[in-house]
């Protein structure tokens, strides 16, 4: 129970964070980093898949409420989400992480390389279906990929930060 | 249904994903500006095209009726040619109206034709109008006659810069003279009864005319709205009321006015002429 309060208020938290600092802050037209991704790296991997998919796409829709986006945040939070179960169930071992002590991927269980694909690729997934919500033509194609990539690292390096501070 | 259900089972995480992912696409295609006009601008492009397609093809499957209608109306041409050339022998030194023969010494143009497009078509009202693509400045007038390739269509009755407005033949207050060839007969009147856009009736012929079924019913050269021998129909049925001295005649109409697409506006250039002489004739009988 204190652990979905803790991850109820982690994740209002990131919102508001999300909503009003992040996205206020000019970061120049490629870089536009999420780092309330961190909250599906903090979920345990065991919870009820349909749960996470649910709880998700609320926490994507009071996103998109707070930041004035209507839909891009919870469309591309559904289908991390979804290839996330996909990768989830293919790539860990749920067993293992338990024996070392954990609910979800960290750097300790399996490794800093194995740990920044892991969210690198979730967090690119995420990226590009939002981009290609939010720019919504081909012929922009290049400059969203370009914006992809540039906030991809721009997410991956807030989430490590975050997560530490989390931790300590 | 069980087989249904099981698939629905094996397949509700997916289905579950797609069904939120589409809802939040919904959401941006509604209220993102940029995302909605984009989306509405494709649409409407996409829907265009497709009635560009549909129009294409429905035109190209309307070709039979078209050509069916020049057929005919080639060939009223061409007959109508056949009487004047029989007229240049016969009337040498009389002045003889005709509308096509404008090169020919002998003759006056009676009939202007004015080449027009149907915008807009009622046929299950009582009282039936259509609307024309040509206007006051394309020289159309108010009581000029209106004629399909296959038929009578109607009168212009309002004009504006550039369309006009005309009442149909399928009007409680349309009336016109007939003439059937067969009997030379310039009897009755015909009028539409308001009940079925392919037929009309004739009304007020003596019952001891002999007409019959499949005769052919065209416009009498007593009018000065509408030139003679214009087609309006074939009679379909002939009956007789026992206490009535005329016959009840219902007329199959030669125009669909379900398909109107080409008409043509027709200006009697001596319609004021007959009409001043018309008139003292008019006050000698009162």
């Amino acid at each position: 129970m204190i652990a979905f309060l803790r991850l109820f208020i982690i994740a209002a938290v990131l919102a508001f964070l999300q909503a009003f600092i992040i996205q206020q802050v000019d970061m120049g037209i490629w870089l536009r980093p999420m780092p309330y991704l961190l909250l599906f790296f903090i979920t345990p991997i065991n919870l009820n898949k349909y749960g996470i998919l649910v709880g998700g796409f609320f926490f994507g829709l009071f996103i998109d409420i707070l930041a004035g986006n209507f839909g891009i945040h919870a469309a591309s939070i559904v289908a991390v989400l979804f290839a996330k179960n996909f990768i989830d169930q293919r790539f860990i071992d749920f067993d293992s992480l338990k024996l070392q002590g954990e609910t979800y991927v960290t750097v300790k269980t399996k490794g800093w390389l194995f740990f920044s694909y892991y969210v690198l690729s979730i967090i690119a997934i995420h990226h590009l279906t939002f981009f290609m919500l939010d720019y919504f033509e081909f012929v922009s194609f290049f400059r969203m990929l370009l914006s992809t990539i540039v906030s991809a690292i721009g997410t991956f390096l807030l989430i490590l930060l975050f997560k530490s501070i989390i931790k300590s | 249904m069980f087989i249904v259900l099981q698939w629905l089972k094996r397949n509700s995480y997916p289905l579950l994903a797609l069904f939120l992912f589409g809802f939040a696409v919904n959401q941006i295609m509604r209220f993102q500006i940029y995302q909605h006009s984009y989306y509405y601008n494709s649409s409407i492009s996409f829907a265009r095209t497709i009635d560009q397609w549909r129009n294409n093809v429905s035109s190209y499957l309307n070709l039979k009726n078209e050509n069916e209608g020049l057929r005919q109306e080639n060939l009223r041409l061409r007959s109508q040619l056949n009487i004047n050339n029989i007229a240049v022998n016969t009337f040498k030194d009389t002045t003889y109206f005709d509308s096509i023969s404008k090169s020919l010494n002998n003759y006056k143009v009676a009939y202007t034709y004015i080449r027009a497009n149907i915008v807009r078509n009622t046929v299950s009202s009582r009282n039936n109008y259509f609307i024309i693509d040509q206007g006051k400045n394309q020289g159309v007038l108010e009581g000029m006659a209106v004629i399909s390739p296959t038929g009578i269509v109607g009168i212009i009755i309002n004009t504006s810069e550039n369309f006009s407005r005309g009442m149909s033949v399928l009007n409680s207050k349309f009336e016109i003279t007939p003439y059937i060839p067969k009997i030379e007969l310039r009897q009755g009147v015909i009028g539409w009864s308001g009940m079925d856009y392919t037929v009309a009736d004739l009304k007020e012929v003596n019952r001891t005319e002999q007409l019959k079924n499949g005769m052919e019913v065209v416009t009498s050269n007593y009018s000065s709205i509408f030139p003679p021998n214009i087609p309006i129909g074939t009679i379909k049925e002939v009956s007789q009321k026992n206490n009535s001295n005329f016959h009840q005649v219902t007329i199959k109409l030669s125009t669909d006015f379900s398909r109107l697409q080409t008409v043509y506006c027709i200006k009697n250039n001596y319609h004021l002429e007959i009409d001043s002489l018309s008139n003292p004739i008019i006050d000698e009988v009162k």
